[in-house]
């Protein structure tokens, strides 16, 4: 075998193997190439380095390291056509995943939490965050609680303005406010107290504004020396939390039977003009000294205050809402908010 | 309350003060304003004028055609009223006025001429209940004058929100004083002139005056107008009681109600020549007794009403309203006046009693001044004078058998200054209540600086420091006052158990997909008919009813929550939302009687968490097509317990029972109880479709409710510690059944049999199946048994004879296998 011929068919072999790896499209085309050309039957050795030894010895160094050089060209072109294959491959897998990502997802849906419920539950955070404890009482209320102890005895004209729905005449009706709450619990316990009460409570009323049944909190604060000031700032705490930070408050004087001093608050509110403006958003004061004689607390030692608003007014005016009988149809469209 | 600003401005100047500077004023210490109205709005062009010329209309005989010179202009104007002559003085209303009726003037041609404005007479301008002609002014009004001004039109009333506790805010002077002590003096109150002529007759001569019952009639005070012409009162009077909302009728009704809104004592007239004899008896009513009142209702009393009688027959229900035989008419000439003094309590007991409101009655029943009497007596005749030309008989009898002395409070600044917050010179605070119309007089103390004020009268609302202390408050203003936080001091704080349990049950049922509601407590009783409950239904037996609802659609306490999620899920479905899913906390109410005394109602309220749901499982999600079932409903139940920590194998859930009173509307087919240990807690199923249809829902309807403080009472009596997962690693083996169950067949505790089998690890199904290649009435059901130990790897004779086990029940139950 000549030297010469040998060099020139290794180079033609080479051309061959890169042409012929260069069409394969499929990785297991090139497992069979790489036998094909390099295995240990395969061209590179049986045509090559088997014929190796009939060439003078002077020579064969110089073909074996061009047999090694074309072993290594072959190498590479496979690895390089292998990573290819294996791209092209990842493409069309891609391809095959396409979706059309703007169609809607499935979705699984969560509850939504009441927005009464919601602003209550915030409500009490933002007291219990300042130490104050939940308490509640029942919505079927003796008029001993929802009056007479509140310093409202039968006579007074302010029972009047309850509209109250009685269940026995003079004994037992829905509790008109969430008052009855403060007497129960300081009959029971000794202050210094710091309580909230939320709950339903009734009225005769039912119109865009009103709902007959109606949630109510309630807060009250016994200690010594607690004044007017401190309900102002407890008050204006309570509005930032709720409503932001613009916010402002005024006290302005009224009557409760039993809060001595009284005070209808206003928060500042901006209407659909920028206009600022004030809207009557909760009723609060002193507790009334007769209060604290009802449940044998010293009115000379012990002072408080209390306050009591609608937590649906308090969501009406937070998320806008024009007709509060929304409230209670239990529409799941306004529920969701589709 | 409504107060007119231009006759508030007789007794104390505010004609310089804008309505929003008047609101401020009043609004900042406690008078809330309803609303500002100016009730002659759009009279501003009204003017006098002179007809110059009137003719026949020539197309129309009821109509004249009137030329009216209004100064310096001249306008053609028609009118029905054909006593209308040339040289008449008219007030004249041009296009684009507005009447008081709120009526606006447009431009008219009739039959062919043009009216520029209207002749108006003086309903169309509210000074006369109802006017048959066009108002002739005096001659003396010059043409040209606009009446809008000249007769105090121009004027805004406040509508003042009087709190319950301040009868002496019910006054034109009363609001007055307010306004004093606002301004710091700086705007004095002055007193209307209460000066009369005296004729020679004493009051005695012509009345007899007696008390009988003095513990409800506190003072009675009386004079006699005689001479008295009964006429339309003045103008000026009939503008501030319409100002004011009230009808003018004749002056001497007239009289008496501008004294009541002037001085905030109500006060009434008798026609003395009506009564029987000349004497007047207070004393309370006879049991039977009738009375026939002004407004034409006729009342027959109990005995515990006041009445006003001439000793024979009843005048008058007292402090309430006048009888319709001794009021005042066209021809009465002698005019008994009454400025008494009554009992709160019994005036508003009467008033409920017959559910009568009145001026008066709104005013006794909140208190009315003992010591003003013989003052506003005297105003009274002193108008009546005035007006009427009547003579005044000489001396006021006045009957007061107990007179009252002015209430004297103490008053510490250390006190004022711990309830308030802040602290105030002492001048400031005397000044504040002298304002008032309070004595401050200084007092030794050993606590500081101390006042004995002396209370007026006409404030029954003081009695007590803290009520001085307000006033102080109030007057000062709260703007400008500081504001501190608290410190807490009390121990306890937070959310009990239960609030902290009700959370998570809410946070279970948002996270599971239900959405939460708020319905009312108040239901329709016609709503059980709905649900088709028998008679002697315990819902129907138990619901509580209110004594006065507002209407029947909310008149009864729900003892159940289902009708307010029927209620829910209509609306929704006959708004085309079919897909629903509910939630709510809230209370159920009951009656039942008292185990004590069974006569008597006790009240129970319980706390239930409801559920409800129909349509798709999976609404939101295109590959689920599933619609909510039975096993849905009872799969929340389950992970509610789960969520809860009751363990399952103290639950069980049998089916209910036909007598169960949720048989009635769930079929006890697909419905069952929910049962810890025993104790019933709750229930769940299927509603039955003629029920669904009774609230137009054509869609099957899963629901259930749970008591919510059982499940806490259990959740914390059997709440499982947490377990370490570690130790079951040892390898599980599993084997799965296909079982052909026959309908009717529960697998409850065949399966609670095989969880128990000792290796056995947990009981999953895992599929559930009817239709092709099942035979009917049969179902397919699949089991797959997990077989594990706890502490080695499980061996092969141990998996066989579990498996054997498993296998000896399934025979026992006569269960055939269809594959495993």
């Amino acid at each position: 075998m000549e030297y010469q011929v040998l060099m020139e068919q290794m180079d033609s072999f080479a051309l061959q193997a890169r042409q012929e790896l260069e069409k394969a499209q499929e990785v297991a085309e090139l497992e069979r190439l790489r036998v094909q050309f390099l295995g240990k039957k395969g061209v590179l050795t049986t045509r090559f380095l088997k014929q190796l030894g009939k060439i003078p010895a002077e020579q064969r160094p110089i073909v074996g390291e061009k047999a090694n050089q074309v072993k290594q060209e072959i190498q590479e072109l496979l690895e390089s056509a292998k990573e290819q294959l294996a791209c092209r491959e990842e493409e069309r897998y891609e391809e095959s995943l396409w979706e059309d990502t703007t169609l809607p997802g499935a979705r699984t849906r969560v509850g939504f939490e009441h927005l009464v419920k919601k602003t209550q539950r915030q409500m009490e955070d933002i007291f219990l965050s300042l130490g104050y404890r939940v308490m509640e009482g029942p919505e079927i209320e003796h008029v001993f609680y929802n009056f007479e102890a509140l310093n409202t005895p039968e006579w007074h004209p302010a029972r009047d303005e309850h509209d109250s729905f009685y269940i026995e005449p003079d004994q037992f009706l829905l509790r008109t406010h969430t008052s009855p709450v403060q007497i129960r619990t300081m009959e029971k316990e000794a202050p210094p107290l710091a309580i909230v009460a939320p709950g339903k409570v009734y009225r005769s009323d039912y119109d865009a504004t009103h709902l007959p049944m109606f949630s109510q909190f309630e807060g009250l604060v016994v200690d010594e020396g607690i004044s007017v000031t401190d309900l102002k700032g407890t008050l204006e705490h309570f509005v930032l939390q709720m409503f932001g930070s613009k916010k402002t408050i005024r006290l302005r004087p009224s009557f409760f039977p039993f809060t001595e001093p009284s005070f209808e608050v206003d928060v500042s509110w901006e209407d659909r003009n920028g206009q600022v403006g004030w809207l009557e958003v909760l009723g609060a004061g002193m507790v009334d000294p007769n209060v604290f004689k009802a449940v044998g607390y010293d009115p000379e030692k012990w002072s408080g205050f209390a306050f009591g608003m609608g937590i649906d007014r308090i969501t009406a005016l937070k998320y806008g809402l024009t007709d509060i009988r929304d409230l209670v149809r239990g529409d799941i469209r306004f529920l969701r908010q589709e | 309350m409504y107060v007119s600003k231009k006759w508030l401005n007789h007794y104390i100047p505010v004609s310089d003060l804008s309505d929003g500077e008047l609101e401020q004023m009043f609004s900042l210490s406690g008078t809330s304003i309803e609303s500002i109205e100016k009730p002659w709005e759009g009279m501003e062009n009204v003017v006098s004028g002179v007809l110059t010329r009137v003719e026949p209309h020539p197309n129309a005989d009821q109509l004249l055609v009137c030329r009216v010179s209004t100064g310096n202009e001249e306008h053609t104007v028609l009118t029905a009223d054909r006593t209308m002559r040339e040289g008449q003085k008219v007030l004249f209303a041009p296009v684009g006025s507005r009447l008081f009726d709120g009526k606006k003037i447009e431009k008219v041609t009739m039959r062919g001429i043009e009216s520029q404005g209207m002749l108006c007479s003086l309903q169309e301008l509210g000074l006369e209940d109802r006017s048959l002609e066009v108002f002739k002014a005096a001659d003396s009004l010059r043409p040209g004058t606009r009446i809008f001004y000249e007769w105090d039109l121009d004027d805004s009333v406040f509508d003042c929100e009087v709190t319950a506790n301040r009868p002496d805010e019910l006054s034109v002077i009363g609001l007055g004083r307010e306004l004093q002590a606002v301004s710091r003096g700086e705007r004095r109150l002055q007193s209307p002139p209460i000066d009369f002529a005296e004729s020679e007759t004493p009051t005695g001569e012509l009345v007899d005056i007696s008390v009988e019952d003095s513990e409800n009639c506190f003072r009675y005070t009386s004079l006699v107008v005689e001479n008295v012409q009964v006429g339309p009162s003045p103008l000026w009077l009939r503008r501030h009681l319409v100002a004011s909302g009230l009808r003018p009728i004749n002056n001497v009704v007239d009289i008496t109600n501008f004294v009541l809104l002037e001085m905030g004592h109500p006060v009434h007239a008798f026609d003395l020549d009506r009564l029987s004899s000349p004497r007047v008896v207070v004393r309370r009513a006879k049991k039977g007794e009738t009375l026939l009142l002004l407004n034409e209702q006729e009342l027959v009393f109990d005995g515990d009403e006041l009445l006003i009688t001439d000793g024979q027959f009843p005048l008058a229900l007292a402090g309430v309203m006048g009888g319709e035989r001794s009021g005042i008419g066209t021809d009465t000439r002698r005019v008994l006046l009454e400025v008494a003094s009554f009992n709160p309590v019994n005036i508003r007991r009467t008033l409920r009693k017959f559910n009568l409101t009145s001026d008066a009655g709104y005013r006794f029943e909140r208190g009315v001044d003992v010591g003003n009497n013989r003052e506003v007596l005297r105003r009274l005749a002193h108008l009546l004078q005035q007006v009427t030309g009547a003579t005044v008989s000489k001396g006021i009898i006045d009957v007061f058998p107990h007179p009252m002395e002015a209430k004297q409070v103490s008053l510490r600044k250390c006190k004022v200054e711990a309830l308030l917050g802040f602290s105030l010179p002492s001048e400031q605070i005397e000044n504040i209540l002298k304002n008032l119309g309070m004595g401050v007089e200084s007092a030794a103390s050993s606590e500081g600086v101390r006042w004995n004020v002396r209370i007026p009268t006409f404030r029954p609302d003081i009695e007590r420091e803290v009520d001085l202390v307000e006033e102080i408050g109030r007057i000062h203003g709260y703007d400008q006052v500081a504001s501190t936080l608290p410190v807490i001091r009390s121990k306890r704080r937070g959310r009990s158990p239960i609030q902290d349990f009700r959370l998570e049950i809410r946070n279970f049922f948002l996270g599971t997909g239900f959405n939460e509601t708020y319905s009312l407590s108040l239901i329709d009783p016609e709503d059980f008919s709905r649900l088709h409950l028998p008679p002697e239904h315990p819902w129907r037996k138990q619901t509580i009813e209110l004594i006065k609802p507002l209407s029947k659609e909310i008149s009864v306490l729900r003892p159940t929550l289902l009708p307010n999620f029927l209620r829910m899920l209509s609306y929704n479905f006959t708004h085309q939302v079919s897909d629903v899913k509910l939630f709510e906390l809230a209370n159920l109410f009951q009656k039942r009687s008292a185990p004590a005394a069974p006569q008597v109602d006790e009240y129970n309220e319980q706390e239930m968490v409801g559920f409800a749901m129909m349509g798709k499982q999976n609404p939101d999600d295109f590959s689920d097509h599933r619609e909510v079932d039975f096993f849905a409903l009872k799969g929340v139940v389950e992970e509610l317990l789960q969520h809860m920590r009751i363990p399952s194998e103290f639950v069980k859930t049998p089916r209910i029972e036909r007598e169960d009173p949720y048989a009635t509307v769930l079929y006890p087919a697909q419905a069952a109880r929910i049962e810890v240990r025993g104790e019933a807690i709750g229930v769940f199923g299927r509603l039955k479709r003629k029920v669904a249809g009774n609230f137009d829902i054509k869609q099957t309807v899963y629901f259930g409710e749970v008591d919510v403080a059982r499940l806490h009472y259990w959740s914390e009596e059997t709440k499982m510690e947490w377990k370490s997962v570690q130790g079951t690693n040892f390898p599980a083996s599993k084997k799965d059944f296909s079982l052909l169950v026959p309908r009717g067949k529960e697998m409850g505790h065949i399966l609670q049999d095989i969880s128990e089998i000792s290796g056995v690890e947990k009981v999953r199904i895992i599929d559930v199946y009817r239709g092709k290649g099942i035979a009917d009435g049969y179902t397919s059901i699949t089991l797959s048994v997990v077989l594990r130990s706890l502490d080695h790897t499980i061996s092969e004779e141990e998996i066989r004879a579990c498996l054997d086990r498993v296998l000896l029940i399934l025979n026992r139950e006569q269960i055939e296998i269809r594959e495993g």
